[in-house]
């Protein structure tokens, strides 16, 4: 990935194609983004809320230098994204987007480096080896949303992870022998996520907590101010903020456009120029810092005898 | 001579039947390292790129090697036991640190290391 290289024009602030959309949104329509206030995101996250750390501010004038370590190590946010979703053409968009940044954090955690990101229809073999795990999107929308469509806001489905944690997901790149599991999406899937039929929560695995637990996000850092959610990139965490219908996970910052990638859930890297970056986190941003922590990246549930 | 040289056949026999199976086990070298983790605390700092690409070269060479922020736990809000010992050693330092371990023996640590070379280096 080269940041300093410029960026195809056609493919930031692309709309979305309304053949991928229910009702005309992804899942974040203005009612509900209306509601994701930063003060209400910072409420929803409990204990895990964090401010942002001031020495994690990286002066305007170094922050090239830092790109250009990204580039070289491959240590941007994408750089710890192994798969892509695709959710067409469900109301999940902020559980794929939250997804997005607790599976980039976990596989931080694990420090195993995906130097291209996410491929369409691939599936890495370190992902397997080293224990990437694959958390389910319906897990926490079923709750945020038990009627299926309209959607959810941000400050909804990250309360659900934080208070309860995801479950993981059907397919997964190893077996991890986990006693709970549920269909990633009611949309498309893919290689790398299952797909299946609307679930309640009344109706998730009996004991499901259990599980949920193992995948909840520990710490996230909040800011509303882009500079800050800048440098959060440049340190190589993965956000999540909402904007036009569409709640998405920008993981790279191309410092040609001054334009933030994210990976989006139809399979495919996006980009959101800086005016858009700007107003969107002004709204409020966050970042998954650190995830659950087993004592076996291998054995997460404590289930195999590895 | 003669009656010495199968003395000493005979005690390596004795020795090798004692070992049950009779294939001797080549002791394991307690200082070998098979971990690399750098302790670190977020709010002081994130883990510098070039230190990330050491540990993930690290791994796929087969070491558990990984950064581990101090204050993240486990489901039951414990330090991760496969973390106890690293980070115990690296606050003795002060973080950042790394720490080299082989088994539940530190072979050594290195504060605040910056580049790929001194984690390489460090965990030879």
């Amino acid at each position: 990935m080269d940041t300093f290289q410029r960026i195809n024009p056609a493919l930031i602030d692309q709309p979305l194609d309304p053949s991928l959309l229910t009702r005309g949104h992804s899942g974040y329509p203005e009612e509900l983004q209306a509601k994701d206030t930063l003060d209400a995101l910072k409420a929803a996250a409990g204990e895990a809320t964090r401010d942002f750390p001031s020495r994690l501010w990286i002066e305007e004038k170094d922050r090239a230098d830092r790109a250009r370590d990204n580039d070289k190590y491959h240590t941007w946010g994408i750089n710890y994204v192994d798969r892509f979703t695709n959710q067409t053409p469900t109301h999940e968009c902020t559980c794929h987007a939250l997804r997005t940044c607790a599976e980039a954090c976990r596989n931080k955690q694990i420090g195993i480096i995906y130097p291209k990101g996410p491929v369409r229809d691939f599936r890495y073999e370190e992902s397997g080896k080293y224990g990437s795990v694959w958390l389910s999107p319906l897990s926490v929308y079923a709750e945020a949303n038990p009627g299926q469509w309209g959607g959810a806001g941000c400050v909804q489905v990250l309360n659900i992870a934080c208070r309860r944690g995801f479950l993981p997901e059907k397919i997964q790149p190893r077996d991890y022998k986990f006693k709970h599991q549920l269909q990633g999406t009611t949309g498309k899937g893919g290689l790398n996520q299952s797909s299946g039929s609307w679930v309640r929560l009344g109706n998730f695995p009996e004991g499901w907590e259990e599980t949920g637990k193992l995948f909840k996000p520990q710490e996230v850092i909040f800011t509303d101010n882009w500079e800050e959610a800048l440098c959060l990139l440049l340190h190589g965490y993965v956000l999540e903020y909402g904007r036009s219908g569409h709640a998405i996970p920008p993981a790279i910052w191309n410092m040609a456009d001054m334009a933030a990638g994210y990976v989006d859930s139809y399979d495919t890297v996006r980009w959101d120029s800086l005016s858009t970056f700007k107003r969107a986190v002004s709204m409020g941003a966050f970042a998954i810092a650190s995830m659950t922590t087993p004592d076996n990246w291998l054995d997460p549930a404590g289930t195999l005898a590895v | 001579m003669k009656d010495s040289f199968w003395d000493l056949v005979l005690a390596g026999l004795a020795l090798l039947l004692l070992f049950g199976d009779g294939i001797p086990q080549l002791p394991i070298s307690p200082t070998k390292p098979d971990a690399a983790i750098y302790v670190y605390e977020k709010d002081d700092g994130s883990v510098p790129p070039a230190v990330a690409a050491a540990l993930d070269k690290l791994k796929r060479q087969g070491m558990a090697a990984e950064p581990f922020e101090e204050d993240t736990p486990d489901e039951g809000g414990a330090v991760p036991e496969q973390y106890i010992i690293a980070l115990e050693a690296a606050r003795k330092e002060g973080l950042p640190c790394l720490v080299i371990a082989a088994g539940e023996h530190v072979v050594r640590t290195v504060k605040d290391p910056r580049t790929e070379e001194a984690v390489l280096e460090a965990a030879k």
